[in-house]
């Protein structure tokens, strides 16, 4: 086979990053991504892009530390480097507080993230209403620069990109050797997943500059990410709602929460609200499948169902769907040569 | 009774509005002026990062250790208040980065959730092997000076912009107190040798995706002479220059590069960061702050002096502490002229 073409179908932060371990995996490969929406309309836009994991009761937790690991070494590399504001990555450090003590103590991810400590009872009394606390310094993911920075990239190996609804997998069958489904909530649709579901998120990005940390409640739903330009004040969790307008109770409840954690919220300006719909699933889906229709096979690879965890894991997940590539093009090459008898 | 503030950075009006607050409710004659050539955003505190961070050791000085204290303290009450983003005051967490194991600091326990740094993190930092993370506070003098002058005017405190050339052209005046917040150039009003400058100089910059300060430490060249990196509400700011004796407060084109280079080479996207200002200013160096009364007795007139000044490149974070002990000097001038007992501690 002369060089495979590729197609990754979706554009948020787990198509474009899979697209770029393809052309690392796969040099010869010709990769396309095809996507009804690009940065700044895809899902990833409206996530505030921490990485802290989210735990997906279906996969290996030994499984969700190597992805964990995998993307925090990469971002931490970017961090660290000259491109670290073009890429929108930056460190950042905070609090994640609790008014009843988890009865895990030590997330899985505490020895990744940096210098994780319990917190200190002079901290806690910033936090009136919380018992317990760590503290920790992790990285953050800004979009649209992260994304516009990965299709840069993409852009500079050759890679094309075409706004392109896909409506079933095998309208790619005649162009395509292989296509990898990172369609996040799409896949609902697309492939008929009924074990994937929205979960509702909708955030306030706001313009408070002097908020230097992050602050997290246990719980989830409260939490105060500050990125380069905006701090992102978050949030819902509401499960099965398709619904991407803002709702004004909501907007109002957020902020309240948020206030009651860092007072000096109240002065925030240009506040900014956004709805994403959180590609939910028990676990990723990761692996290959074949499609077989009349006599025809379609070599695919799922890498979708990120849920609330997407950015978190996204490079780990990302090179392990580059991986299954290589094995569905090993597979073609195979039978090709095979056809060749 | 008047009083006579001179000197307007963050030591001159944090002191006046501490001598106002305390006693003018028991010194119904009580007026608060303030003498100053310069005002915010011209003085020495403007240009400053607004750090609250001493210095790495207090040379046994203890006393400013507790005035350290008293004034992150008093800061940290007022976080969560609706006045702290009108002040410029919030909380920054960071590092301070050593090239050796160094003895911990007088004022550990009175930042949050100090910590030595993990090998991790020192990968950040190539040429350092030791270093501290911390939590601290910022306050900007663009906006907490401003602040204070506001909360001063509300009381009624008359501002004059004026240069003050001696301690008897107030006293002479009908003055009964003066409080001499001069900074670095108190040397005009009286002669001290203790008294010098510490040049610095800085750089600011827009990177807004810097969200910790850094400060490395060369414990050759000593303190500030090796690079940091603060962010503020609106700029980052570069500096590392620390220069005793060096009075010229124009910028550098030598400094600038040392700035620079030393900075990007710590953080590398620092090389893609807009600059938008430099600046230099003087420190007001000494060897421990002047903080005492003097009677300054000139033919039948006699005044009282109160030295606040010498706070080097601490200022901002021990002027809450020297501004109370100043009251108190004050407190005891108002018992010798039998004009009020002094108030209940306030702390």
């Amino acid at each position: 086979m002369a060089a495979p073409k590729v197609a990754v179908v979706g554009a948020g932060v787990i198509g474009l990053s899979t697209a770029l371990c393809v052309t690392e995996t796969c040099p010869s490969c010709s990769v396309t991504v095809l996507s009804d929406q690009f940065s700044p309309k895809t899902t990833s836009d409206v996530a505030a892009g921490m990485l802290i994991p989210h735990t997906y009761p279906g996969t290996p937790i030994h499984v969700q530390k190597q992805w964990f690991k995998e993307t925090f070494t990469y971002l931490f590399a970017i961090s660290n480097s000259a491109e670290a504001a073009e890429a929108g990555i930056h460190l950042v450090s905070g609090w994640q507080v609790f008014k009843n003590t988890p009865k895990e103590e030590l997330p899985f991810w505490s020895d990744v993230v940096l210098g994780f400590r319990s917190m200190s009872e002079a901290e806690l009394q910033k936090f009136p209403q919380h018992r317990f606390g760590q503290a920790f310094t992790t990285l953050k993911c800004d979009c649209p620069p992260y994304l516009l920075w990965l299709e840069k990239r993409l852009k500079a190996t050759g890679v094309q990109m075409y706004t392109r609804k896909v409506t079933d997998l095998w309208e790619l069958h005649s162009e395509y050797n292989v296509v990898v489904n990172c369609m996040g909530i799409g896949a609902h649709q697309l492939v008929g997943d009924e074990k994937l579901f929205p979960v509702r998120g909708q955030v306030l990005k706001v313009h408070a500059p002097w908020v230097k940390n992050f602050i997290r409640d246990g719980d989830g739903l409260t939490y105060i990410y500050p990125g380069i330009h905006r701090v992102t004040l978050g949030g819902t969790r509401e499960k099965d709602i398709w619904s991407l307008s803002p709702d004004h109770s909501t907007t109002q409840d957020i902020f309240d929460r948020c206030c009651s954690l860092e007072p000096s919220l109240q002065e925030a300006q240009e506040i900014q609200v956004k709805v994403g719909l959180r590609p939910s699933r028990r676990s990723v889906r990761l692996q290959r499948e074949v499609l077989s229709q009349g006599g025809l096979k379609l070599q695919v690879v799922h890498n979708y169902g990120h849920g609330a965890g997407g950015f978190s894991v996204h490079r780990g997940t990302a090179k392990e769907a580059a991986r299954l590539v290589g094995e569905c093009i090993a597979a073609l090459q195979g039978s090709s040569s095979r056809a060749k008898l | 009774m008047r009083v006579a503030v001179i000197g307007a950075g963050v030591i001159g009006l944090s002191t006046a509005l501490c001598v106002h607050e305390q006693y003018h409710s028991l010194v119904p004659s009580l007026e608060v002026e303030v003498y100053a050539d310069r005002y915010t955003p011209h003085t020495t505190s403007d240009g400053a990062a607004g750090l609250w961070q001493p210095y790495l050791s207090d040379h046994g000085n203890l006393q400013e250790t507790l005035w350290n204290k008293e004034t992150f303290d008093f800061l940290l009450g007022h976080l969560g208040s609706p006045a702290a983003k009108e002040m410029g005051l919030f909380l920054i967490s960071g590092y301070n980065l050593f090239t050796q194991p160094v003895p911990d600091p007088s004022w550990k326990n009175i930042v949050l959730g100090f910590r030595n740094l993990t090998p991790k993190e020192l990968e950040l930092f190539p040429g350092y092997s030791y270093g501290w993370f911390n939590t601290a506070l910022m306050l900007e003098c663009r906006r907490y000076l401003p602040w204070l002058t506001n909360k001063l005017t509300q009381r009624g405190v008359k501002f004059f912009h004026k240069k003050v050339e001696s301690f008897q052209e107030v006293s002479g005046d009908g003055v009964d107190v003066v409080i001499n917040c001069t900074g670095v150039r108190a040397g005009e009003l009286q002669p001290d040798p203790e008294l010098q400058p510490g040049r610095g100089q800085v750089i600011k910059v827009l990177a807004p995706w810097v969200k910790h300060f850094i400060i490395t430490h060369d414990m050759e060249s000593g303190i500030y002479n090796s690079p940091y990196i603060i962010p503020g509400s609106e700029f980052t700011v570069l500096g590392g220059i620390y220069q005793h004796g060096n009075w010229n407060e124009e910028n550098s084109a030598q400094d600038h590069k040392t700035i620079w280079e030393n900075c990007c080479r710590l953080l590398p996207a620092l090389q893609k960061a807009k600059i938008v200002e430099e600046w230099s200013g003087l420190r007001p160096a000494r060897p421990w702050v002047r903080l005492e009364r003097e009677s300054i007795r000139h033919g039948q007139f006699q005044a009282e002096v109160i030295h606040n000044y010498g706070h080097g490149g601490f200022g901002i974070t021990i002027h809450w502490g020297c501004a109370m002990a100043a009251a108190r000097l004050f407190g005891s001038i108002l018992q010798e002229k039998k004009l009020a007992t002094p108030p209940q501690p306030r702390l």
